[in-house]
């Protein structure tokens, strides 16, 4: 009897202590429940003034991404991995790459500083509407004397080498995003002034403030419309993009119409059934011609000016453009013009010098960085044969860094179209170096890297031969002296006839005599420094050339008055054996600039004598400088102011 | 060998046994194919697991999960039928065809999701996918059938 009610009593403790783990285990989980959904609520009540801040969704042909997944995973998901997405984001903490960590910038003498709050990002700055006014406006404030105020950071642009950020606008002008004039550079961790990121003259007019509704918008997001309010009293926006970045709507169309009749399996059956057709509701790319599929990438990869009416009509109803139409037939590509050109072409460039000298060397090679399609399409391979941006590039077989597909860094990309043997099978017999030297690799001689954008020489999408004559008159620097550090003009003009035929080129008692990339680095303007520059540190030009008398020569550019020269520079010098860890900040002082120049030179001096000399590369057969031509040279620099609008 | 009590069995035994054999059959078949689908995840072979594969990996599962899922679904029948044995002499022609739409249902639901995993058409699967909707159709006709006949013995049993 005992046992038995002990027994109950234990089934009882048993069971009481069962249903107390229960409701205990139940209570655990409402609180773990209600603790998450409180910090999702937190978190969604944080982020609603970063996304009530950003342009609004179009709600008209645009569909965004999320819907093109569904039936194309695999493009989605290659798209998803590139830069192009992620150009334009919203400022959430898991996209910000900038330190808001109370930092102090100074942007060409006006103090800006980044912090949090919370989860949000803040710039305290000079008022951005009152620099608008002052900056653009032309209104006679004294800068220093702007008021400065709080705003929240709510978008970012860039993700791959920085990244810049966009502050929300005064409530009167609608959803504007005023620019917050510092750049972060994520690879060096650091935040800079945005005149320093830029090939801006020192000294010249005009700081880097910009709004982002009415131009950047153009080719920073898809299907973008500034949605200016023409009628209103402050000329404000209501802008609208089908979606921030570049998505799969900027390269294919407008999805809305696809999608409507994609939703019937019978049709997509049929399409699948009759591979080759081309479904008439959506464009792909690789199935227009060479002309139209680069007019894509056209659409902000080249330098243009939107024809009569098209560009109040983008500002008020947005990008005109589809993907598959002729682009010039809304808008008018910009060339520079050449030695063949008519008077009235060159007319338009007297009319306006300086835009053309921002985004061309001087004989219509382009220059600035970005504008691949303004170049491409003056090249003969566009031209005369059938090259497009799809020959070597792609959005979704291709690495995110530059967007080659698995021949596009090769010799494949060129021999799709030049496959005879003196491109082939007996390549020597055409470049003149051994087959399987850089030298032999078409790209190295015919786009070389002399444009320039984001702190880098970037191959030169105007594919063409190298031309001494430009390189002498114009000061265009040529692929074979980028290579040939150490050679002259005169080398590689000789070099040109020998192995070509091309005529002896008229050149300058300095050309003949000392190395074009010593000449373009110590006498040349901005644009020839920074090209000559990089290629100090391109492994091709070391390897031809030798590094080691490269350090003194380079060091020079320490102290350049351009802060991305600078850049360039520290950044190449570093590549040099010994300066691996050569302490350089580009933006110090000027007394600290020089200091660190100096030091540059005096460590090389330090080290052993160099494996070359020569006057060519303006060392003494003792391994000294030739310090009093360096010095002549530096004094005759070219000193024009450059731009480039990269 | 396992031994056995009688070998004579009646039609609802004899057509228990089948979907035992069917279902056990399936079981085997597609827990297979699931240790197969994780070999290929541990070996992280591209023609299962690159992105581009995202809807033969999508498809393929289904094969799996439907076969296993359809082959649970048979033994389940089959014990549904044993128990009926009770109350029936023998099972009448809405047994017999809820049989035979189960098997098709086994046979071309878990195929057509194979099959439309092998050729893709980006997001959508190949053309075996069109055994799939034949193959719900007749799972479905099976459910029914079988339903209709325990309601209507249970409305039986009360009268």
């Amino acid at each position: 009897m005992n046992s038995g009610s002990e027994s109950s009593r234990a089934m009882v403790i048993k069971k009481r202590f069962f249903v107390a783990v229960f409701v205990m285990a139940g209570v655990a989980l409402m609180l773990a429940l209600g603790v998450s959904w409180m910090d999702s609520r937190k978190r969604q009540t944080e982020q609603q003034s970063v996304f009530e801040s950003l342009p609004r969704s179009r709600d008209d042909e645009y569909v965004s991404s999320n819907r093109c997944q569904a039936c194309h995973p695999a493009e989605h998901a290659t798209w998803h991995r590139t830069f192009h997405r992620t150009m334009t984001q919203p400022a959430l903490p898991e996209l910000v790459a900038g330190k808001f960590d109370d930092t102090t910038i100074l942007s060409d003498g006006l103090i800006y500083r980044v912090f949090k709050k919370g989860e949000k990002f803040f710039a305290e700055m000079p008022d951005p509407e009152e620099m608008m006014y002052a900056v653009q406006g032309g209104k006679l404030t004294p800068l220093k004397a702007i008021r400065r105020v709080e705003r929240e950071v709510v978008m970012t642009t860039g993700s791959h080498h920085y990244q810049t950020y966009w502050v929300k606008g005064a409530d009167k002008y609608g959803n504007l995003l005023q620019t917050l004039p510092l750049i972060y550079l994520i690879e060096d961790q650091r935040w800079i002034p945005r005149e320093v990121a830029f090939m801006k003259a020192p000294g010249e007019s005009g700081r880097m403030i910009s709004q982002w509704n009415h131009h950047c918008i153009n080719c920073h997001s898809t299907g973008g419309n500034p949605g200016l309010q023409a009628n209103s009293k402050e000329g404000s926006f209501a802008t609208a993009v089908g979606e921030l970045g570049i998505s799969c709507e900027a390269c294919h169309g407008p999805g809305e119409e696809h999608i409507k009749a994609n939703r019937n399996p019978l049709r997509r059956y049929t399409l699948h059934r009759d591979a080759g057709e081309t479904d008439d509701t959506i464009v792909n790319p690789e199935k227009l011609d060479h002309q139209r599929s680069s007019q894509i990438c056209g659409q902000c990869h080249g330098v243009y000016i939107r024809n009569e009416n098209f560009g109040m009509k983008f500002a008020t109803e947005g990008v005109q453009y589809r993907p598959g139409e002729d682009i010039n037939e809304k808008r008018y590509y910009i060339t520079h013009p050449t030695e063949n050109s008519t008077p009235l072409e060159w007319e338009e460039y007297r009319k306006n010098p300086k835009f053309f000298a921002e985004r061309w060397w001087e004989d219509g090679t382009i220059l600035a960085g970005g504008r691949e399609y303004s170049g491409l399409s003056q090249s003969a391979c566009y031209t005369r044969g059938e090259i497009s941006c799809l020959s070597c590039h792609s959005m979704h077989d291709s690495n995110p860094v530059d967007q080659l597909n698995h021949i596009g860094n090769s010799q494949q990309a060129c021999v799709q179209c030049h496959n005879e043997p003196a491109y082939t099978t007996n390549i020597s017999s055409h470049t003149h170096h051994a087959p399987e030297s850089t030298g032999s690799e078409c790209m190295n001689c015919h786009m070389p890297h002399t444009s320039y954008a984001l702190f880098s020489a970037i191959r030169n999408h105007q594919i063409k031969s190298p031309d001494i004559r430009a390189s002498a008159k114009y000061g265009v620097p040529n692929a074979c002296n980028l290579c040939h550090l150490d050679k002259s003009l005169e080398w590689t003009s000789r070099a040109m006839t020998r192995n070509y035929g091309t005529a002896p080129v008229d050149l300058t008692a300095e050309q003949k005599e000392i190395s074009a990339a010593l000449l373009w680095i110590l006498k040349g303007h901005a644009a020839q420094r920074v090209i000559a520059a990089w290629h100090t540190g391109w492994e091709p030009a070391r390897q031809a050339s030798g590094s080691d008398w490269l350090a003194p020569f380079q060091a020079r550019l320490l102290a350049d008055p351009y802060g991305v020269v600078r850049y360039v520079a520290g950044d190449n010098l570093r590549k040099l054996d010994g300066f691996e860890k050569f302490p350089f900040d580009f933006i110090a002082p000027e007394e600290k600039l020089r200091a660190s120049a100096e030091k540059a030179v005096l460590q090389w001096k330090d080290r052993a004598a160099p494996t070359r000399t020569g006057g060519e590369i303006l060392i003494n057969p003792d391994g000294s400088i030739m310090e009093e031509r360096v010095q002549k040279l530096l004094q005759e620099r070219d000193n024009r102011p450059v731009n480039i609008k990269e | 060998m396992a031994k056995i009590k009688s070998t004579s069995l009646n039609s609802f035994d004899r057509l228990a046994l089948r979907h035992a054999l069917v279902g056990w059959t399936g079981l085997l078949i597609f827990l297979t194919l699931g240790i197969l689908l994780e070999v290929l995840h541990g070996l992280k072979l591209d023609l299962y697991l690159d992105v581009r594969q995202e809807t033969r990996r999508f498809m393929w599962t289904l094969a799996h999960a439907h076969g296993t899922l359809f082959s649970l679904v048979h033994l389940a029948f089959a014990w549904s039928l044993t128990f009926s044995s009770r109350w029936m002499n023998a099972p009448g022609p809405g047994f017999r065809s809820a049989s035979w739409a189960f098997i098709g249902g086994l046979i071309l639901m878990p195929l057509g999701f194979l099959l439309g995993g092998i050729w893709t058409y980006g997001g959508d699967p190949g053309v075996g996918i069109f055994l799939v909707p034949a193959g719900a159709l007749l799972m479905l006709f099976g459910c029914v059938r079988v339903l209709v006949l325990f309601a209507s013995l249970r409305n039986l049993a009360a009268k």
